[in-house]
């Protein structure tokens, strides 16, 4: 038990990659911290999620059928800790790297699968919390729950997500055992993260559009009740056992109701050491010889060859080598070209939300005839320099190198070639953004063709703003000390150093152009000189200067 | 041909890795660069290849100064560095094709040396697959055929036996052997003085950033008046300091 403690606490440690070095400074470790500061950044969904729960509670409890929404939540809740984690099992029990450190350690299957059990509830808990905490502390507001609910509800919530979690990890390790999944790591991984994103976009999605178009009592019952039940069925219908979780919060003041919660309780103890008896027979066959990686061995025929081996300027190929190394590097595909293709669908959700009746179309005619066409250019060149200073392709572009940065110095190519390719990557990748944004404007906000002109003219000099920006930044600060890839962009500050200069730029820019009050080509020839010249001059600063810092910095 | 002149480097400003060196690589000869850990051959061998910039002193490579004109010296060599752990998500093939690129090798050049090397290598099945799949061994060698792939006069290998299996160690030395008797450069740093004694023709030993003795292994013995290995001489040489 105790071995089970400190590997658990070592593991979660090192889960948020923290080196010792980086430490000073703050007393408050970041694995302590970093919940927190979720729980925050989720506020404003956690409040929508209640608003809308505030709302159907009052539209279910003339009808007496308020418990739905527990036994809705509490299903739901299971249905994702499932989900999310298949994700988490995979990632933390087989494709962490301390699983080959374990092995050759003198613990038993139990130990290591316990420890690790543990830290992926502990993962897990947040995520239930975004959902369950809304509903229990809505459902107690509303249904004056005394004590006896509160109690309960922190014991369902601590037993919730435990089952689903022993499902998952059985699943994960029958699947690890039978299948060659884990010779495609970065595949999954990629995948994985993806769909996971996805996912929170979708929930986003829903609950924006549930709570902004109010709920019909009416429509509300037919879609829970008249259909048989149906959908609580479903969702609960999958973990029988969080009927009885259901219940007895719904329950609280009868026997009944402490009846269930032993119930739920005895069945969670049992099924989790159903797990380790399971776990002990599976795991550690599944986790040996894990860390082989896929590969064909096939011989290159001469076709193949003749094709890979096309020449490429210095330039090119670098360009292409980055490019490579970003989709095929997980953290970095999820981090920088996910993220790219991510900003328009994030900001075209709230408008999506809204359904197709949106005035926008007419507003901007009216921007346009009304002489604020400037002002609808200041806008768009803050949106564009917001998004792409965001992206964190070029601002992690030296960082993530890491140990191998050497080599492109004994390599021979210019500094200012190569500073120029990884340039050149980052913009492509924010073009993609500013392109799509643009996309979004013409069809969902029926943005005039020729504002969307001269908005992709400035949006071109914007993202090319925020590379060079980005790029400078981590010419002076490249976080090269990193052991996980996860680190060189995601616990880089250089990103959000760019993206609050690009800020910066933009709130000076729109003011600038609200001041000066010149019309929507008065605005635009102000906004493209101003960019231009930004854009040169630090193009001039990265190809004398930049060569100098590049070579000034040493491992 | 490597000319190092009075070469010095300080870390922080205080400790000196590499104090006042000067060293000859000559043409048509296997040099091996011998010396404790911390010694300084691996700044030095930073310096050689321009990762790292000499605080004093110069460094040429067959007539080519590192720092004055460092794209035309960088071309001149080929450079193992001692972790093989680069590149891991590019094929094979991928990273080869990009070496290519970089110093320039015409198309036609480029297939005939990846299809001799990988032969030579026994690497031929695993050029499809990407670098991360391969064993440590078979890095080393996608390394070593990434630099190989210029034909470069000048070879500089740092630790390159290490992790390879029997018969590749056979191949590379074999392929150094060839390549100095060609009347161009090998300087490579070993810890294992065995390999040493046996395939160079002259041997450089630095400690503490400064050169103790470089010359072949029968001038060392000459000197110390003793007919001890260079394992015994090279013990009694960096101790008594």
């Amino acid at each position: 038990m105790i071995k089970t403690l400190v590997l658990a606490r070592v593991l979660l440690k090192n889960g948020t990659g923290r080196s010792k070095k980086g430490r000073r400074g703050s007393k408050l470790p970041l694995h302590l911290l970093l919940p927190v500061v979720l729980v925050v950044a989720f506020l404003p969904l956690m409040l929508t999620i209640s608003r809308f729960l505030g709302m159907m509670y009052d539209s279910l409890a003339p009808h007496g059928q308020q418990g739905i929404i527990v036994g809705l939540a509490v299903g739901l809740v299971s249905l994702m800790v499932f989900l999310f984690g298949l994700i988490y099992v995979i990632n933390v029990f087989f494709f962490s790297q301390d699983v080959e450190h374990l092995l050759p350690l003198p613990l038993t299957p139990r130990e290591i699968l316990s420890a690790k059990f543990l830290v992926t509830l502990l993962y897990e808990y947040l995520t239930a919390f975004l959902v369950l905490g809304p509903v229990l502390i809505t459902y107690g507001v509303k249904s004056g729950g005394g004590p006896l609910y509160y109690i309960y509800s922190l014991l369902v919530f601590l037993l919730l997500p435990v089952i689903p979690l022993v499902v998952a990890s059985v699943l994960a390790m029958i699947i690890m055992r039978f299948t060659n999944m884990a010779k495609h790591k970065d595949r999954y991984r990629t995948i994985g993260g993806t769909l996971a994103v996805v996912f929170a976009l979708g929930a986003n999605l829903f609950f924006q559009r549930g709570a902004r178009n109010g709920v019909d009592p009416e429509q509300l019952q037919e879609m829970l009740i008249a259909g048989d039940n149906s959908m609580v069925r479903l969702v609960t219908g999958m973990f029988p056992s969080s009927r009885m979780a259901a219940d007895a919060l719904t329950r609280t003041s009868s026997l009944g109701g402490l009846a269930s919660l032993l119930l739920f309780a005895g069945v969670t103890v049992l099924l989790y050491l159903l797990f380790l008896a399971l776990g002990r027979k599976l795991y550690f066959r599944s986790v040996m010889g894990l860390s082989e990686s896929s590969a064909k061995r096939a011989a290159v025929t001469s076709e193949q060859l003749a094709r890979e081996t096309a020449p490429r300027t210095a330039f090119a190929s670098y360009l292409l080598k980055e490019l490579r190394i970003l989709f095929r590097t997980p953290p970095y595909f999820l981090n920088c070209v996910l993220m790219s293709v991510l900003w328009p669908v994030i900001i075209s959700i709230p408008l999506l939300a809204q359904g197709g009746a949106l005035p926008f179309g007419s507003l901007s005619d009216m921007l346009l005839e009304s002489g604020a066409g400037g002002l609808v250019l200041a806008g768009g060149v803050g949106l564009f320099l917001f998004v792409s200073g965001g992206n964190y392709t070029a601002p992690t572009a030296l960082s993530r190198e890491g140990a191998g940065l050497y080599v492109n110095k004994f390599l021979p190519i210019r500094p200012r070639v190569l500073l120029l390719a990884k340039l050149a990557t980052g913009w492509l990748l924010t073009m993609v953004t500013v392109v799509l944004l643009l996309v979004v404007g013409l069809f969902v906000l029926h943005v005039p063709p020729l504002l969307l002109l001269l908005l992709l003219v400035l949006g071109a000099a914007a993202s090319l703003f925020s590379c060079l920006t980005g790029i400078l930044i981590d010419l002076h600060l490249p976080k090269l000390n990193w052991d996980t890839e996860q680190k060189a962009v995601k616990q880089n500050l250089n990103g959000l150093y760019n993206m609050l200069l690009c800020i910066l730029l933009a709130v000076l820019l729109f003011f600038a152009v609200l001041k000066l009050d010149i019309g929507m080509w008065g605005s635009f020839g102000v906004l493209l000189v101003i960019m231009l010249a930004a854009d040169y001059a630090l193009y001039r600063v990265l190809v004398t200067k930049g060569e100098e810092w590049f070579r000034n910095i040493e491992q | 041909m490597i000319a190092i002149e009075q070469v010095s480097k300080s870390y922080n400003g205080k400790t000196k890795a590499v104090d006042g060196l000067s060293l000859t690589i000559p043409n048509g000869e296997i040099f091996g660069f011998l010396g404790p850990n911390g010694a300084g051959k691996t700044t030095t061998i930073k310096m050689i290849t321009g990762i790292t910039r000499p605080d004093e002193g110069s460094i040429t490579i067959n007539g080519l100064n590192i720092e004055e004109d460092p794209l035309g010296a960088k071309k001149q060599f080929g450079y193992v560095p001692d972790s093989p752990d680069l590149f891991l998500r590019l094929k094979g093939l991928e990273y080869l094709n990009f070496m290519a690129d970089l110093y320039e090798v015409p198309k036609a050049l480029r297939q005939e040396r990846i299809r001799t090397l990988a032969e030579r290598f026994d690497l031929g099945q695993a050029l499809a697959d990407p670098i991360q799949s391969y064993s440590h061994g078979m890095r080393q060698k996608i390394m070593i055929m990434g630099v190989l792939i210029h034909d470069p006069a000048v070879w500089i290998l740092d630790e390159p036996l290490t992790g390879l299996d029997p018969k590749s160690s056979y191949t590379l030395k074999e392929m150094m052997r060839e390549h100095a008797d060609s009347g161009k450069t090998v300087f490579f740093s070993t810890h294992v003085l065995e390999v040493a004694e046996k395939l160079c023709d002259r041997v450089a030993i630095i400690n503490k950033g400064a050169l103790l003795f470089s010359g072949s292994f029968k001038e060392m013995q000459e000197h110390f008046r003793s007919s001890d290995s260079l394992e015994r001489l090279f013990l009694e040489l960096t101790n008594h300091d």
